[in-house]
């Protein structure tokens, strides 16, 4: 019933998780995140049939405020851009995701 | 000079004039400078900043004289933030080389509150990165050792804050507990630990690791001084939603469970005979014991292991290297490791077998724990299997370092508050301690058992060499 982590998958979720992998860590994880998998999967033993899934412990709902810009957490513009290693004419500067295609 | 324990005999002090503001701070960054090369509980000493406050202090003191204390009741009582907590112009890493040269353009509500109410900031301190770890060791500034035996790691992941609290480097320290973060380190470093009910003290400004876990805590020497903090940074925010002020009402006479489930197989044997002992003291003290049973909770660090890095994956998924920090090649393994194994089980095929599930044996979990408290006010356990072990001992095993937050799993999923107090030293010098858990917001009662345990021993008086 153990779900193996192969090197191939472990390639596959680094991907999604856009994380690079040398081919020594891609062993080194699937092999180390199998034997996690493979204990935490223990919890298909405890029947959950009459019970919902929960993240909330306090039982808090529907927190709401005035819908008004509180401007003593605001960033101006300078703020914003005052980190980033790459920007042009106060704009973030990143790399391109579409590409033109020469006709 | 001679540092104060707490900030009760600190603030004497101040008053009756035994020393300055600025001679106190001096004494702290005189100690940090000669002990914490070996150490390496800071990642940033603010010295700078440190003094320009109690430049500030010193002269208030002079026109005002004690009623300076009614402004800001914690004048001049130092501290040390872990790196996870923004500070506005200091630079803030989280222990990770991602965010090595990051200064945030604002603080955190915490550091707010303190500054506000006196607090002296003296450093930001080492942690595991990103909050990710047990014993302090996957830092990307290298390993805070434990100041009372140098081979052994320190607890993590805020490894620093309880080192410099053990070492008198800061009076007190903020940590973050997702599973044991601050009750842990706090735990091997022979001090006091407060992971508060969750929802309890605003995030805002805190590196988040997983939101559905995520406390701030509090460490210091004595019970009362995480008392006096924890009513500081405690109370509702408009910058973070998830903060509500819960209501308890406390019982006069407090019978303290004893989970069988956690005094079984796999705890060092010192510690077992350690809380054994304790129970009999605290039973002297007056409080009624009671063995229950919490069958469900040996399966709290699987739920763990499974919504954490789920939760993990997605709050580490804003770290482009466009708007700060650098790119996610910085990423260190244990990050890495995380933000996978939460990508896999939230993955398409998988999020019902693990994710899901998970979700619903915590369900399960904490209506078996608010059951308990119709029977009993407070549970004891263990704060973690082991005290302090050798640094490199499971560093190359993740799964057996996972397992190093067993016992601090199960206030983590259900959000109760739970505090770790120092209770004893084992054979080789090693601090040994208990924990104490309670229904959500009933940290009242966890202070008073403790300051009223720690009026009648001395293991928080010991302090390691310098």
């Amino acid at each position: 019933m153990s779900d193996k982590l192969s090197q191939k998958k472990v390639e596959y979720i680094a991907k999604l998780s856009k994380l690079e992998n040398s081919k020594t860590e891609e062993e080194r994880f699937s092999r180390q995140l199998t034997k996690i998998i493979d204990y935490v999967g223990s919890l298909s033993n405890v029947d959950t049939s009459e019970v919902g899934p929960t993240n909330n412990t306090t039982g808090l709902q529907n927190i709401s405020r005035k819908d008004v810009v509180d401007k003593s957490h605001c960033f101006n513009q300078s703020e914003s851009l005052s980190q980033t290693k790459s920007k042009s004419k106060g704009y973030f500067k990143v790399e391109a995701i579409f590409e033109q295609k020469d006709e | 000079m001679k540092l104060p324990l707490d900030i009760k005999e600190n603030k004497e002090n101040l008053i009756e004039k035994r020393y300055s503001f600025t001679e106190l701070v001096d004494t702290y960054l005189k100690r940090i400078r000669k002990s914490d090369k070996r150490i390496n509980s800071f990642i940033t000493i603010t010295e700078k900043a440190a003094y320009d406050r109690v430049r500030f202090f010193d002269k208030e003191i002079v026109s005002k004289g004690s009623k300076i204390f009614d402004q800001y009741p914690l004048a001049g009582v130092v501290v040390s933030h872990k790196d996870m907590f923004l500070t506005k112009g200091i630079k803030t890493t989280a222990g990770s080389k991602v965010l090595s040269d990051y200064i945030p353009a604002y603080s955190s509500t915490v550091v707010e509150k303190l500054e506000k109410a006196g607090c002296i900031l003296i450093g930001k301190t080492n942690q595991d990165a990103w909050g990710h770890g047990s014993s302090g060791e996957n830092s990307d500034f290298g390993p805070t050792k434990n100041p009372w035996n140098e081979k052994m790691v320190s607890g993590g992941s805020s490894s620093g804050s309880a080192a410099a609290v053990s070492m008198q480097f800061s009076m007190i320290a903020t940590g973050t507990d997702t599973c044991g973060s601050v009750r842990v380190p706090a735990n091997y470093c022979g001090i006091v630990g407060l992971k508060p009910t969750y929802g309890s003290v605003s995030r805002y400004g805190v590196i988040a690791m997983a939101s559905s876990l995520d406390s701030i805590g509090h460490m210091a020497k004595t019970t009362e001084d995480v008392e006096s903090v924890f009513n500081i940074t405690k109370g509702v925010d408009s910058k973070d939603a998830n903060v509500s002020k819960g209501k308890f009402i406390r019982e006069n006479n407090p019978v303290i469970g004893i989970p069988k489930e956690f005094f079984v197989e796999g705890l060092d044997s010192q510690i077992k005979d350690n809380i054994e002992k304790n129970i009999k003291l605290l039973g002297s003290l007056g409080y009624k014991f009671k063995e229950v049973s919490l069958p469900l909770t040996k399966n709290a660090i699987s739920v763990y292991y499974i919504i954490m890095p789920a939760e993990v994956s997605s709050n580490l998924a804003r770290y482009d290297g466009i708007r700060y920090g650098n790119k996610r090649t910085s990423f260190s393994e244990e990050a890495k490791r995380r933000i996978m194994l939460g990508s896999y089980v939230l993955s398409s095929g998988y999020i019902d077998k693990y994710y899901l599930k998970a979700a619903k044996v915590r369900n399960k979990i904490i209506k078996e724990i608010d059951r308990v408290f119709n029977d009993v006010d407070m549970l004891i356990a263990p704060v973690a299997p082991t005290t302090a072990f050798l640094l490199g001992e499971k560093s190359n095993d993740p799964l057996k370092m996972y397992l190093n937050d067993i016992y601090a799993a199960t206030a983590s999923i259900t959000g109760i508050p739970a505090i770790s107090i120092p209770s004893g030293f084992t054979k080789d010098g090693m601090p040994i301690g208990f924990q104490i858990m309670g229904p959500r917001f009933s940290e009242k009662i966890l202070f008073d058992l403790g300051k009223n345990y720690q009026e009648n021993t001395t293991h928080h008086l010991e302090v390691p060499s310098l």
